[in-house]
């Protein structure tokens, strides 16, 4: 942060835009102490709340009248079921019992999740539902949540949205978010601050949300097929998560899954990816073979860009491996990563690292790549870096895409082909009729 | 007090707390009497277990009783062929892995009521509450980096198992900890919260006490009848 000063109001919805790496999430770290107690670095002003400078209060003092949510809700849950996790913060603020359980069951009821249901087996949208609960279940004045509507359909983020609303409107709190997906957040913001360089450089006080989307453009679908699926069956936990799907992907074709979260979509990538093991069904490809020589023709993008990094430098994580030098160098360009090859991988922001993992993978420009949720921490313009560059990749290399996406600016541009799932079934497919459908529903 | 009260985690066979009380005295029974007889006090851990219904546990600690115990034999015989020095670090290794096997059967959650019910020091709770959520999420850690590695198609090489295995293990433990402390103080908690309630208690069962019991008998009579035994 850069000399930035703010009055945050109580009773209003204020939203944080901005390019990534550009401070916003460093604004809500500074603000409920993660900044300076877990992160390094020089931090001086002042943070007054209730007319008392807080800069000295620890985190979990902090917490007794600040709510957070973080970007990675893997590493934020404790407990086994989601009514103790959401009964946590709770106990800790000294709750009574019957009130207690009166408020998780009510929060549980509101963002619909099934408060006996174990956390472990949580899709990643509905791990982010959860810790939205958590963060609402306390009887706190501050909300600060970052990126909270990654990975979220548009039902759970219209729940949470609403909650937060109504949070402001009737209860006078201070809801602070940052988010990319503007879309979304039109009806509910008050105040939009734009943040770049540190700074915060524009107030909007009238927020339209529409950024607007990345157009359609069209590719040539080979005959070739690249990968066929017939009747994949996946299971976890006793459920059975992809229940007997058949699909096929022809080369330079561009698949997209669509669903609510929990809907199997992402286990359906990993099934056929191979990444899943499968209870039945079979897969058939060209490149079938020992790990190695598959996952040297396939690439896949995770959910969590954290699970996908472990060197110890990016310039290592894009060219480990046999990566085409001169195209990494090329991405490297696009997507502005040229300063940080030297940094840790996991220093840079979540925007950021959503960039390298995908430059990492796209290197090697692989024959099937495997996108899920690409768009994470994207703001439009890195956005339609990242969709040109993977619709450049399937017209030159004859590269087939699959793709999961909850986001709407992008839908259209990585398509050919849609597949909308419903409990671990194909319900529906088609192309731009079944996609205009699916988005009318979710408008 | 909730009339027939329940505990939820079916799985969960004995009070956190007496769990956790429990390993102790396994893991230093066994060490006491590893010298001489050391089989007889785990036997009756064992017999315990069983008669307690925590063959499920039991069945996935053996295996690592029998390797790590037969590298430990192997090794030590090799070194110095007798008999009794290297099956007492057999007993050695046989009675820390015995000791696990109460506290797998440990919810975070229940132990942190229990000791807040108790009014356990609140940084010790901190502390047991980031240690028991740390080695499932350490687990869930080994097994993305194994998949990051597959996905990038890493040859294998012992330098590269290194690099791409070791390495990134290390790091991700140092953020791991710093995000698990984190997650748990922005939830609220701290030293200094005296006034803290339970969503749910954590009953005590007669079962609970005789387990103790009969942990803490055998460990006071192998103590007094293994002939190995020397306390002063």
């Amino acid at each position: 942060m850069d000399n930035a000063s703010y009055d945050f109001e109580y009773g209003k919805f204020y939203l944080i835009y901005g390019a990534s790496g550009g401070g916003k999430s460093t604004i809500l770290s500074i603000l409920n102490g993660r900044i300076p107690h877990y992160v390094e670095g020089q931090l001086r002003g002042q943070i007054i709340h209730d007319g008392k400078d807080i800069y000295e209060d620890g985190i979990a003092q902090r917490g007794q009248f600040i709510s957070s949510l973080f970007q990675n809700p893997d590493e934020q849950i404790l407990f086994d079921k989601v009514e103790d996790e959401i009964a946590f913060p709770l106990e800790n603020q000294g709750v009574p019992r019957e009130k207690m359980k009166e408020a998780v069951y009510a929060t549980c009821s509101s963002l619909k999740l099934d408060p006996k249901a174990k956390t472990r087996t949580l899709s990643g949208g509905e791990k982010q539902r959860l810790e939205g609960a958590c963060a609402l279940a306390l009887d706190n004045k501050i909300f600060l949540l970052d990126e909270p509507l990654a990975n979220l359909d548009k039902e759970s983020s219209e729940l949470l949205l609403g909650r937060l609303k109504k949070k402001a409107e009737e209860e006078g709190a201070c809801i602070i978010l940052v988010e990319h997906r503007l879309d979304r957040l039109s009806k509910y913001v008050d105040v939009a601050l734009k943040v770049e360089g540190g700074k915060i450089v524009e107030q909007k006080d009238v927020f339209s949300g529409l950024e607007g989307e990345i157009p359609p453009n069209s590719s040539s679908v080979g005959e070739e097929s690249l990968l066929r699926a017939e009747k994949l069956v996946f299971e976890a936990g006793g459920k059975r998560i992809v229940d007997e799907v058949s699909l096929e992907l022809k080369k330079g074709e561009r698949l997209l899954i669509l669903g609510d979260n929990g809907a199997g979509k992402t286990s359906l990538l990993r099934s056929l990816s191979g990444l899943a093991k499968l209870k039945s069904g079979k897969i058939y490809s060209p490149y079938m073979g020992k790990s190695r020589k598959w996952f040297s023709n396939v690439g896949y993008l995770f959910q969590n860009p954290d699970y996908q990094l472990f060197c110890k430098s990016v310039r290592e994580e894009i060219y480990l491996g046999k990566v085409d030098e001169e195209y990494a160098a090329h991405l490297i360009g696009v997507f502005n990563l040229g300063e940080m090859l030297d940094k840790h991988p996991l220093s840079l922001s979540e925007g950021q690292k959503r960039k390298l993992t995908f430059i990492s993978v796209l290197a090697k420009k692989p024959k099937i790549l495997f996108l899920d949720e690409p768009t994470v921490g994207q703001d439009f313009e890195s956005l339609k870096i990242l969709v040109d560059e993977a619709n450049r990749l399937v017209r030159e290399n004859g590269t087939a895409l699959i793709s999961i996406t909850h986001d709407r600016r992008c839908m259209r541009a990585l398509m050919d082909r849609c597949l909308i799932i419903d409990k671990g079934r194909i319900a529906e497919e088609g192309g731009e009729e079944v996609l205009a459908k699916y988005l009318e529903k979710i408008r | 007090m909730e009339a027939n009260p329940k505990r939820e985690n079916r799985e969960s066979k004995i009070y956190p707390l007496l769990s956790l009380l429990c390993s102790i005295l396994i893991f230093v029974g066994a060490l006491l009497t590893a010298k001489e007889d050391g089989w007889i006090f785990l036997s009756a851990v064992v017999v315990i277990f069983l008669l307690f219904g925590m063959w499920r546990k039991l069945l996935f600690i053996i295996p690592f009783i029998v390797v790590f115990g037969g590298i430990y034999f192997g090794l030590a015989y090799l070194l110095e062929p007798d008999l009794a020095n290297a099956l007492s670090g057999v007993w050695r290794i046989g009675g820390l892995c015995l000791a696990i096997v109460p506290s797998l059967y440990l919810y975070p959650e229940d132990l942190i009521r229990s000791l807040n019910a108790m009014h356990f020091p609140r940084m010790a709770s901190l502390g047991l509450l980031i240690t028991l959520r740390f080695f499932p999420l350490l687990n869930s850690e080994r097994k993305r980096i194994k998949e990051a590695m597959r996905s990038r198609a890493m040859p294998f090489s012992l330098k590269g198992f290194y690099r791409s295995t070791i390495i990134p293990f290390a790091v991700r433990l140092v953020h791991l900890s710093d995000a698990l402390s984190l997650s748990i103080e922005t939830k609220g908690f701290s030293k200094e919260n005296k006034n803290v309630t339970s969503f749910r208690s954590v009953p005590f069962y007669v079962k609970d006490a005789l387990f103790f019991v009969l942990i803490t008998a055998s460990f006071v009579c192998s103590l007094i009848f293994c002939p190995g035994v020397n306390l002063f």
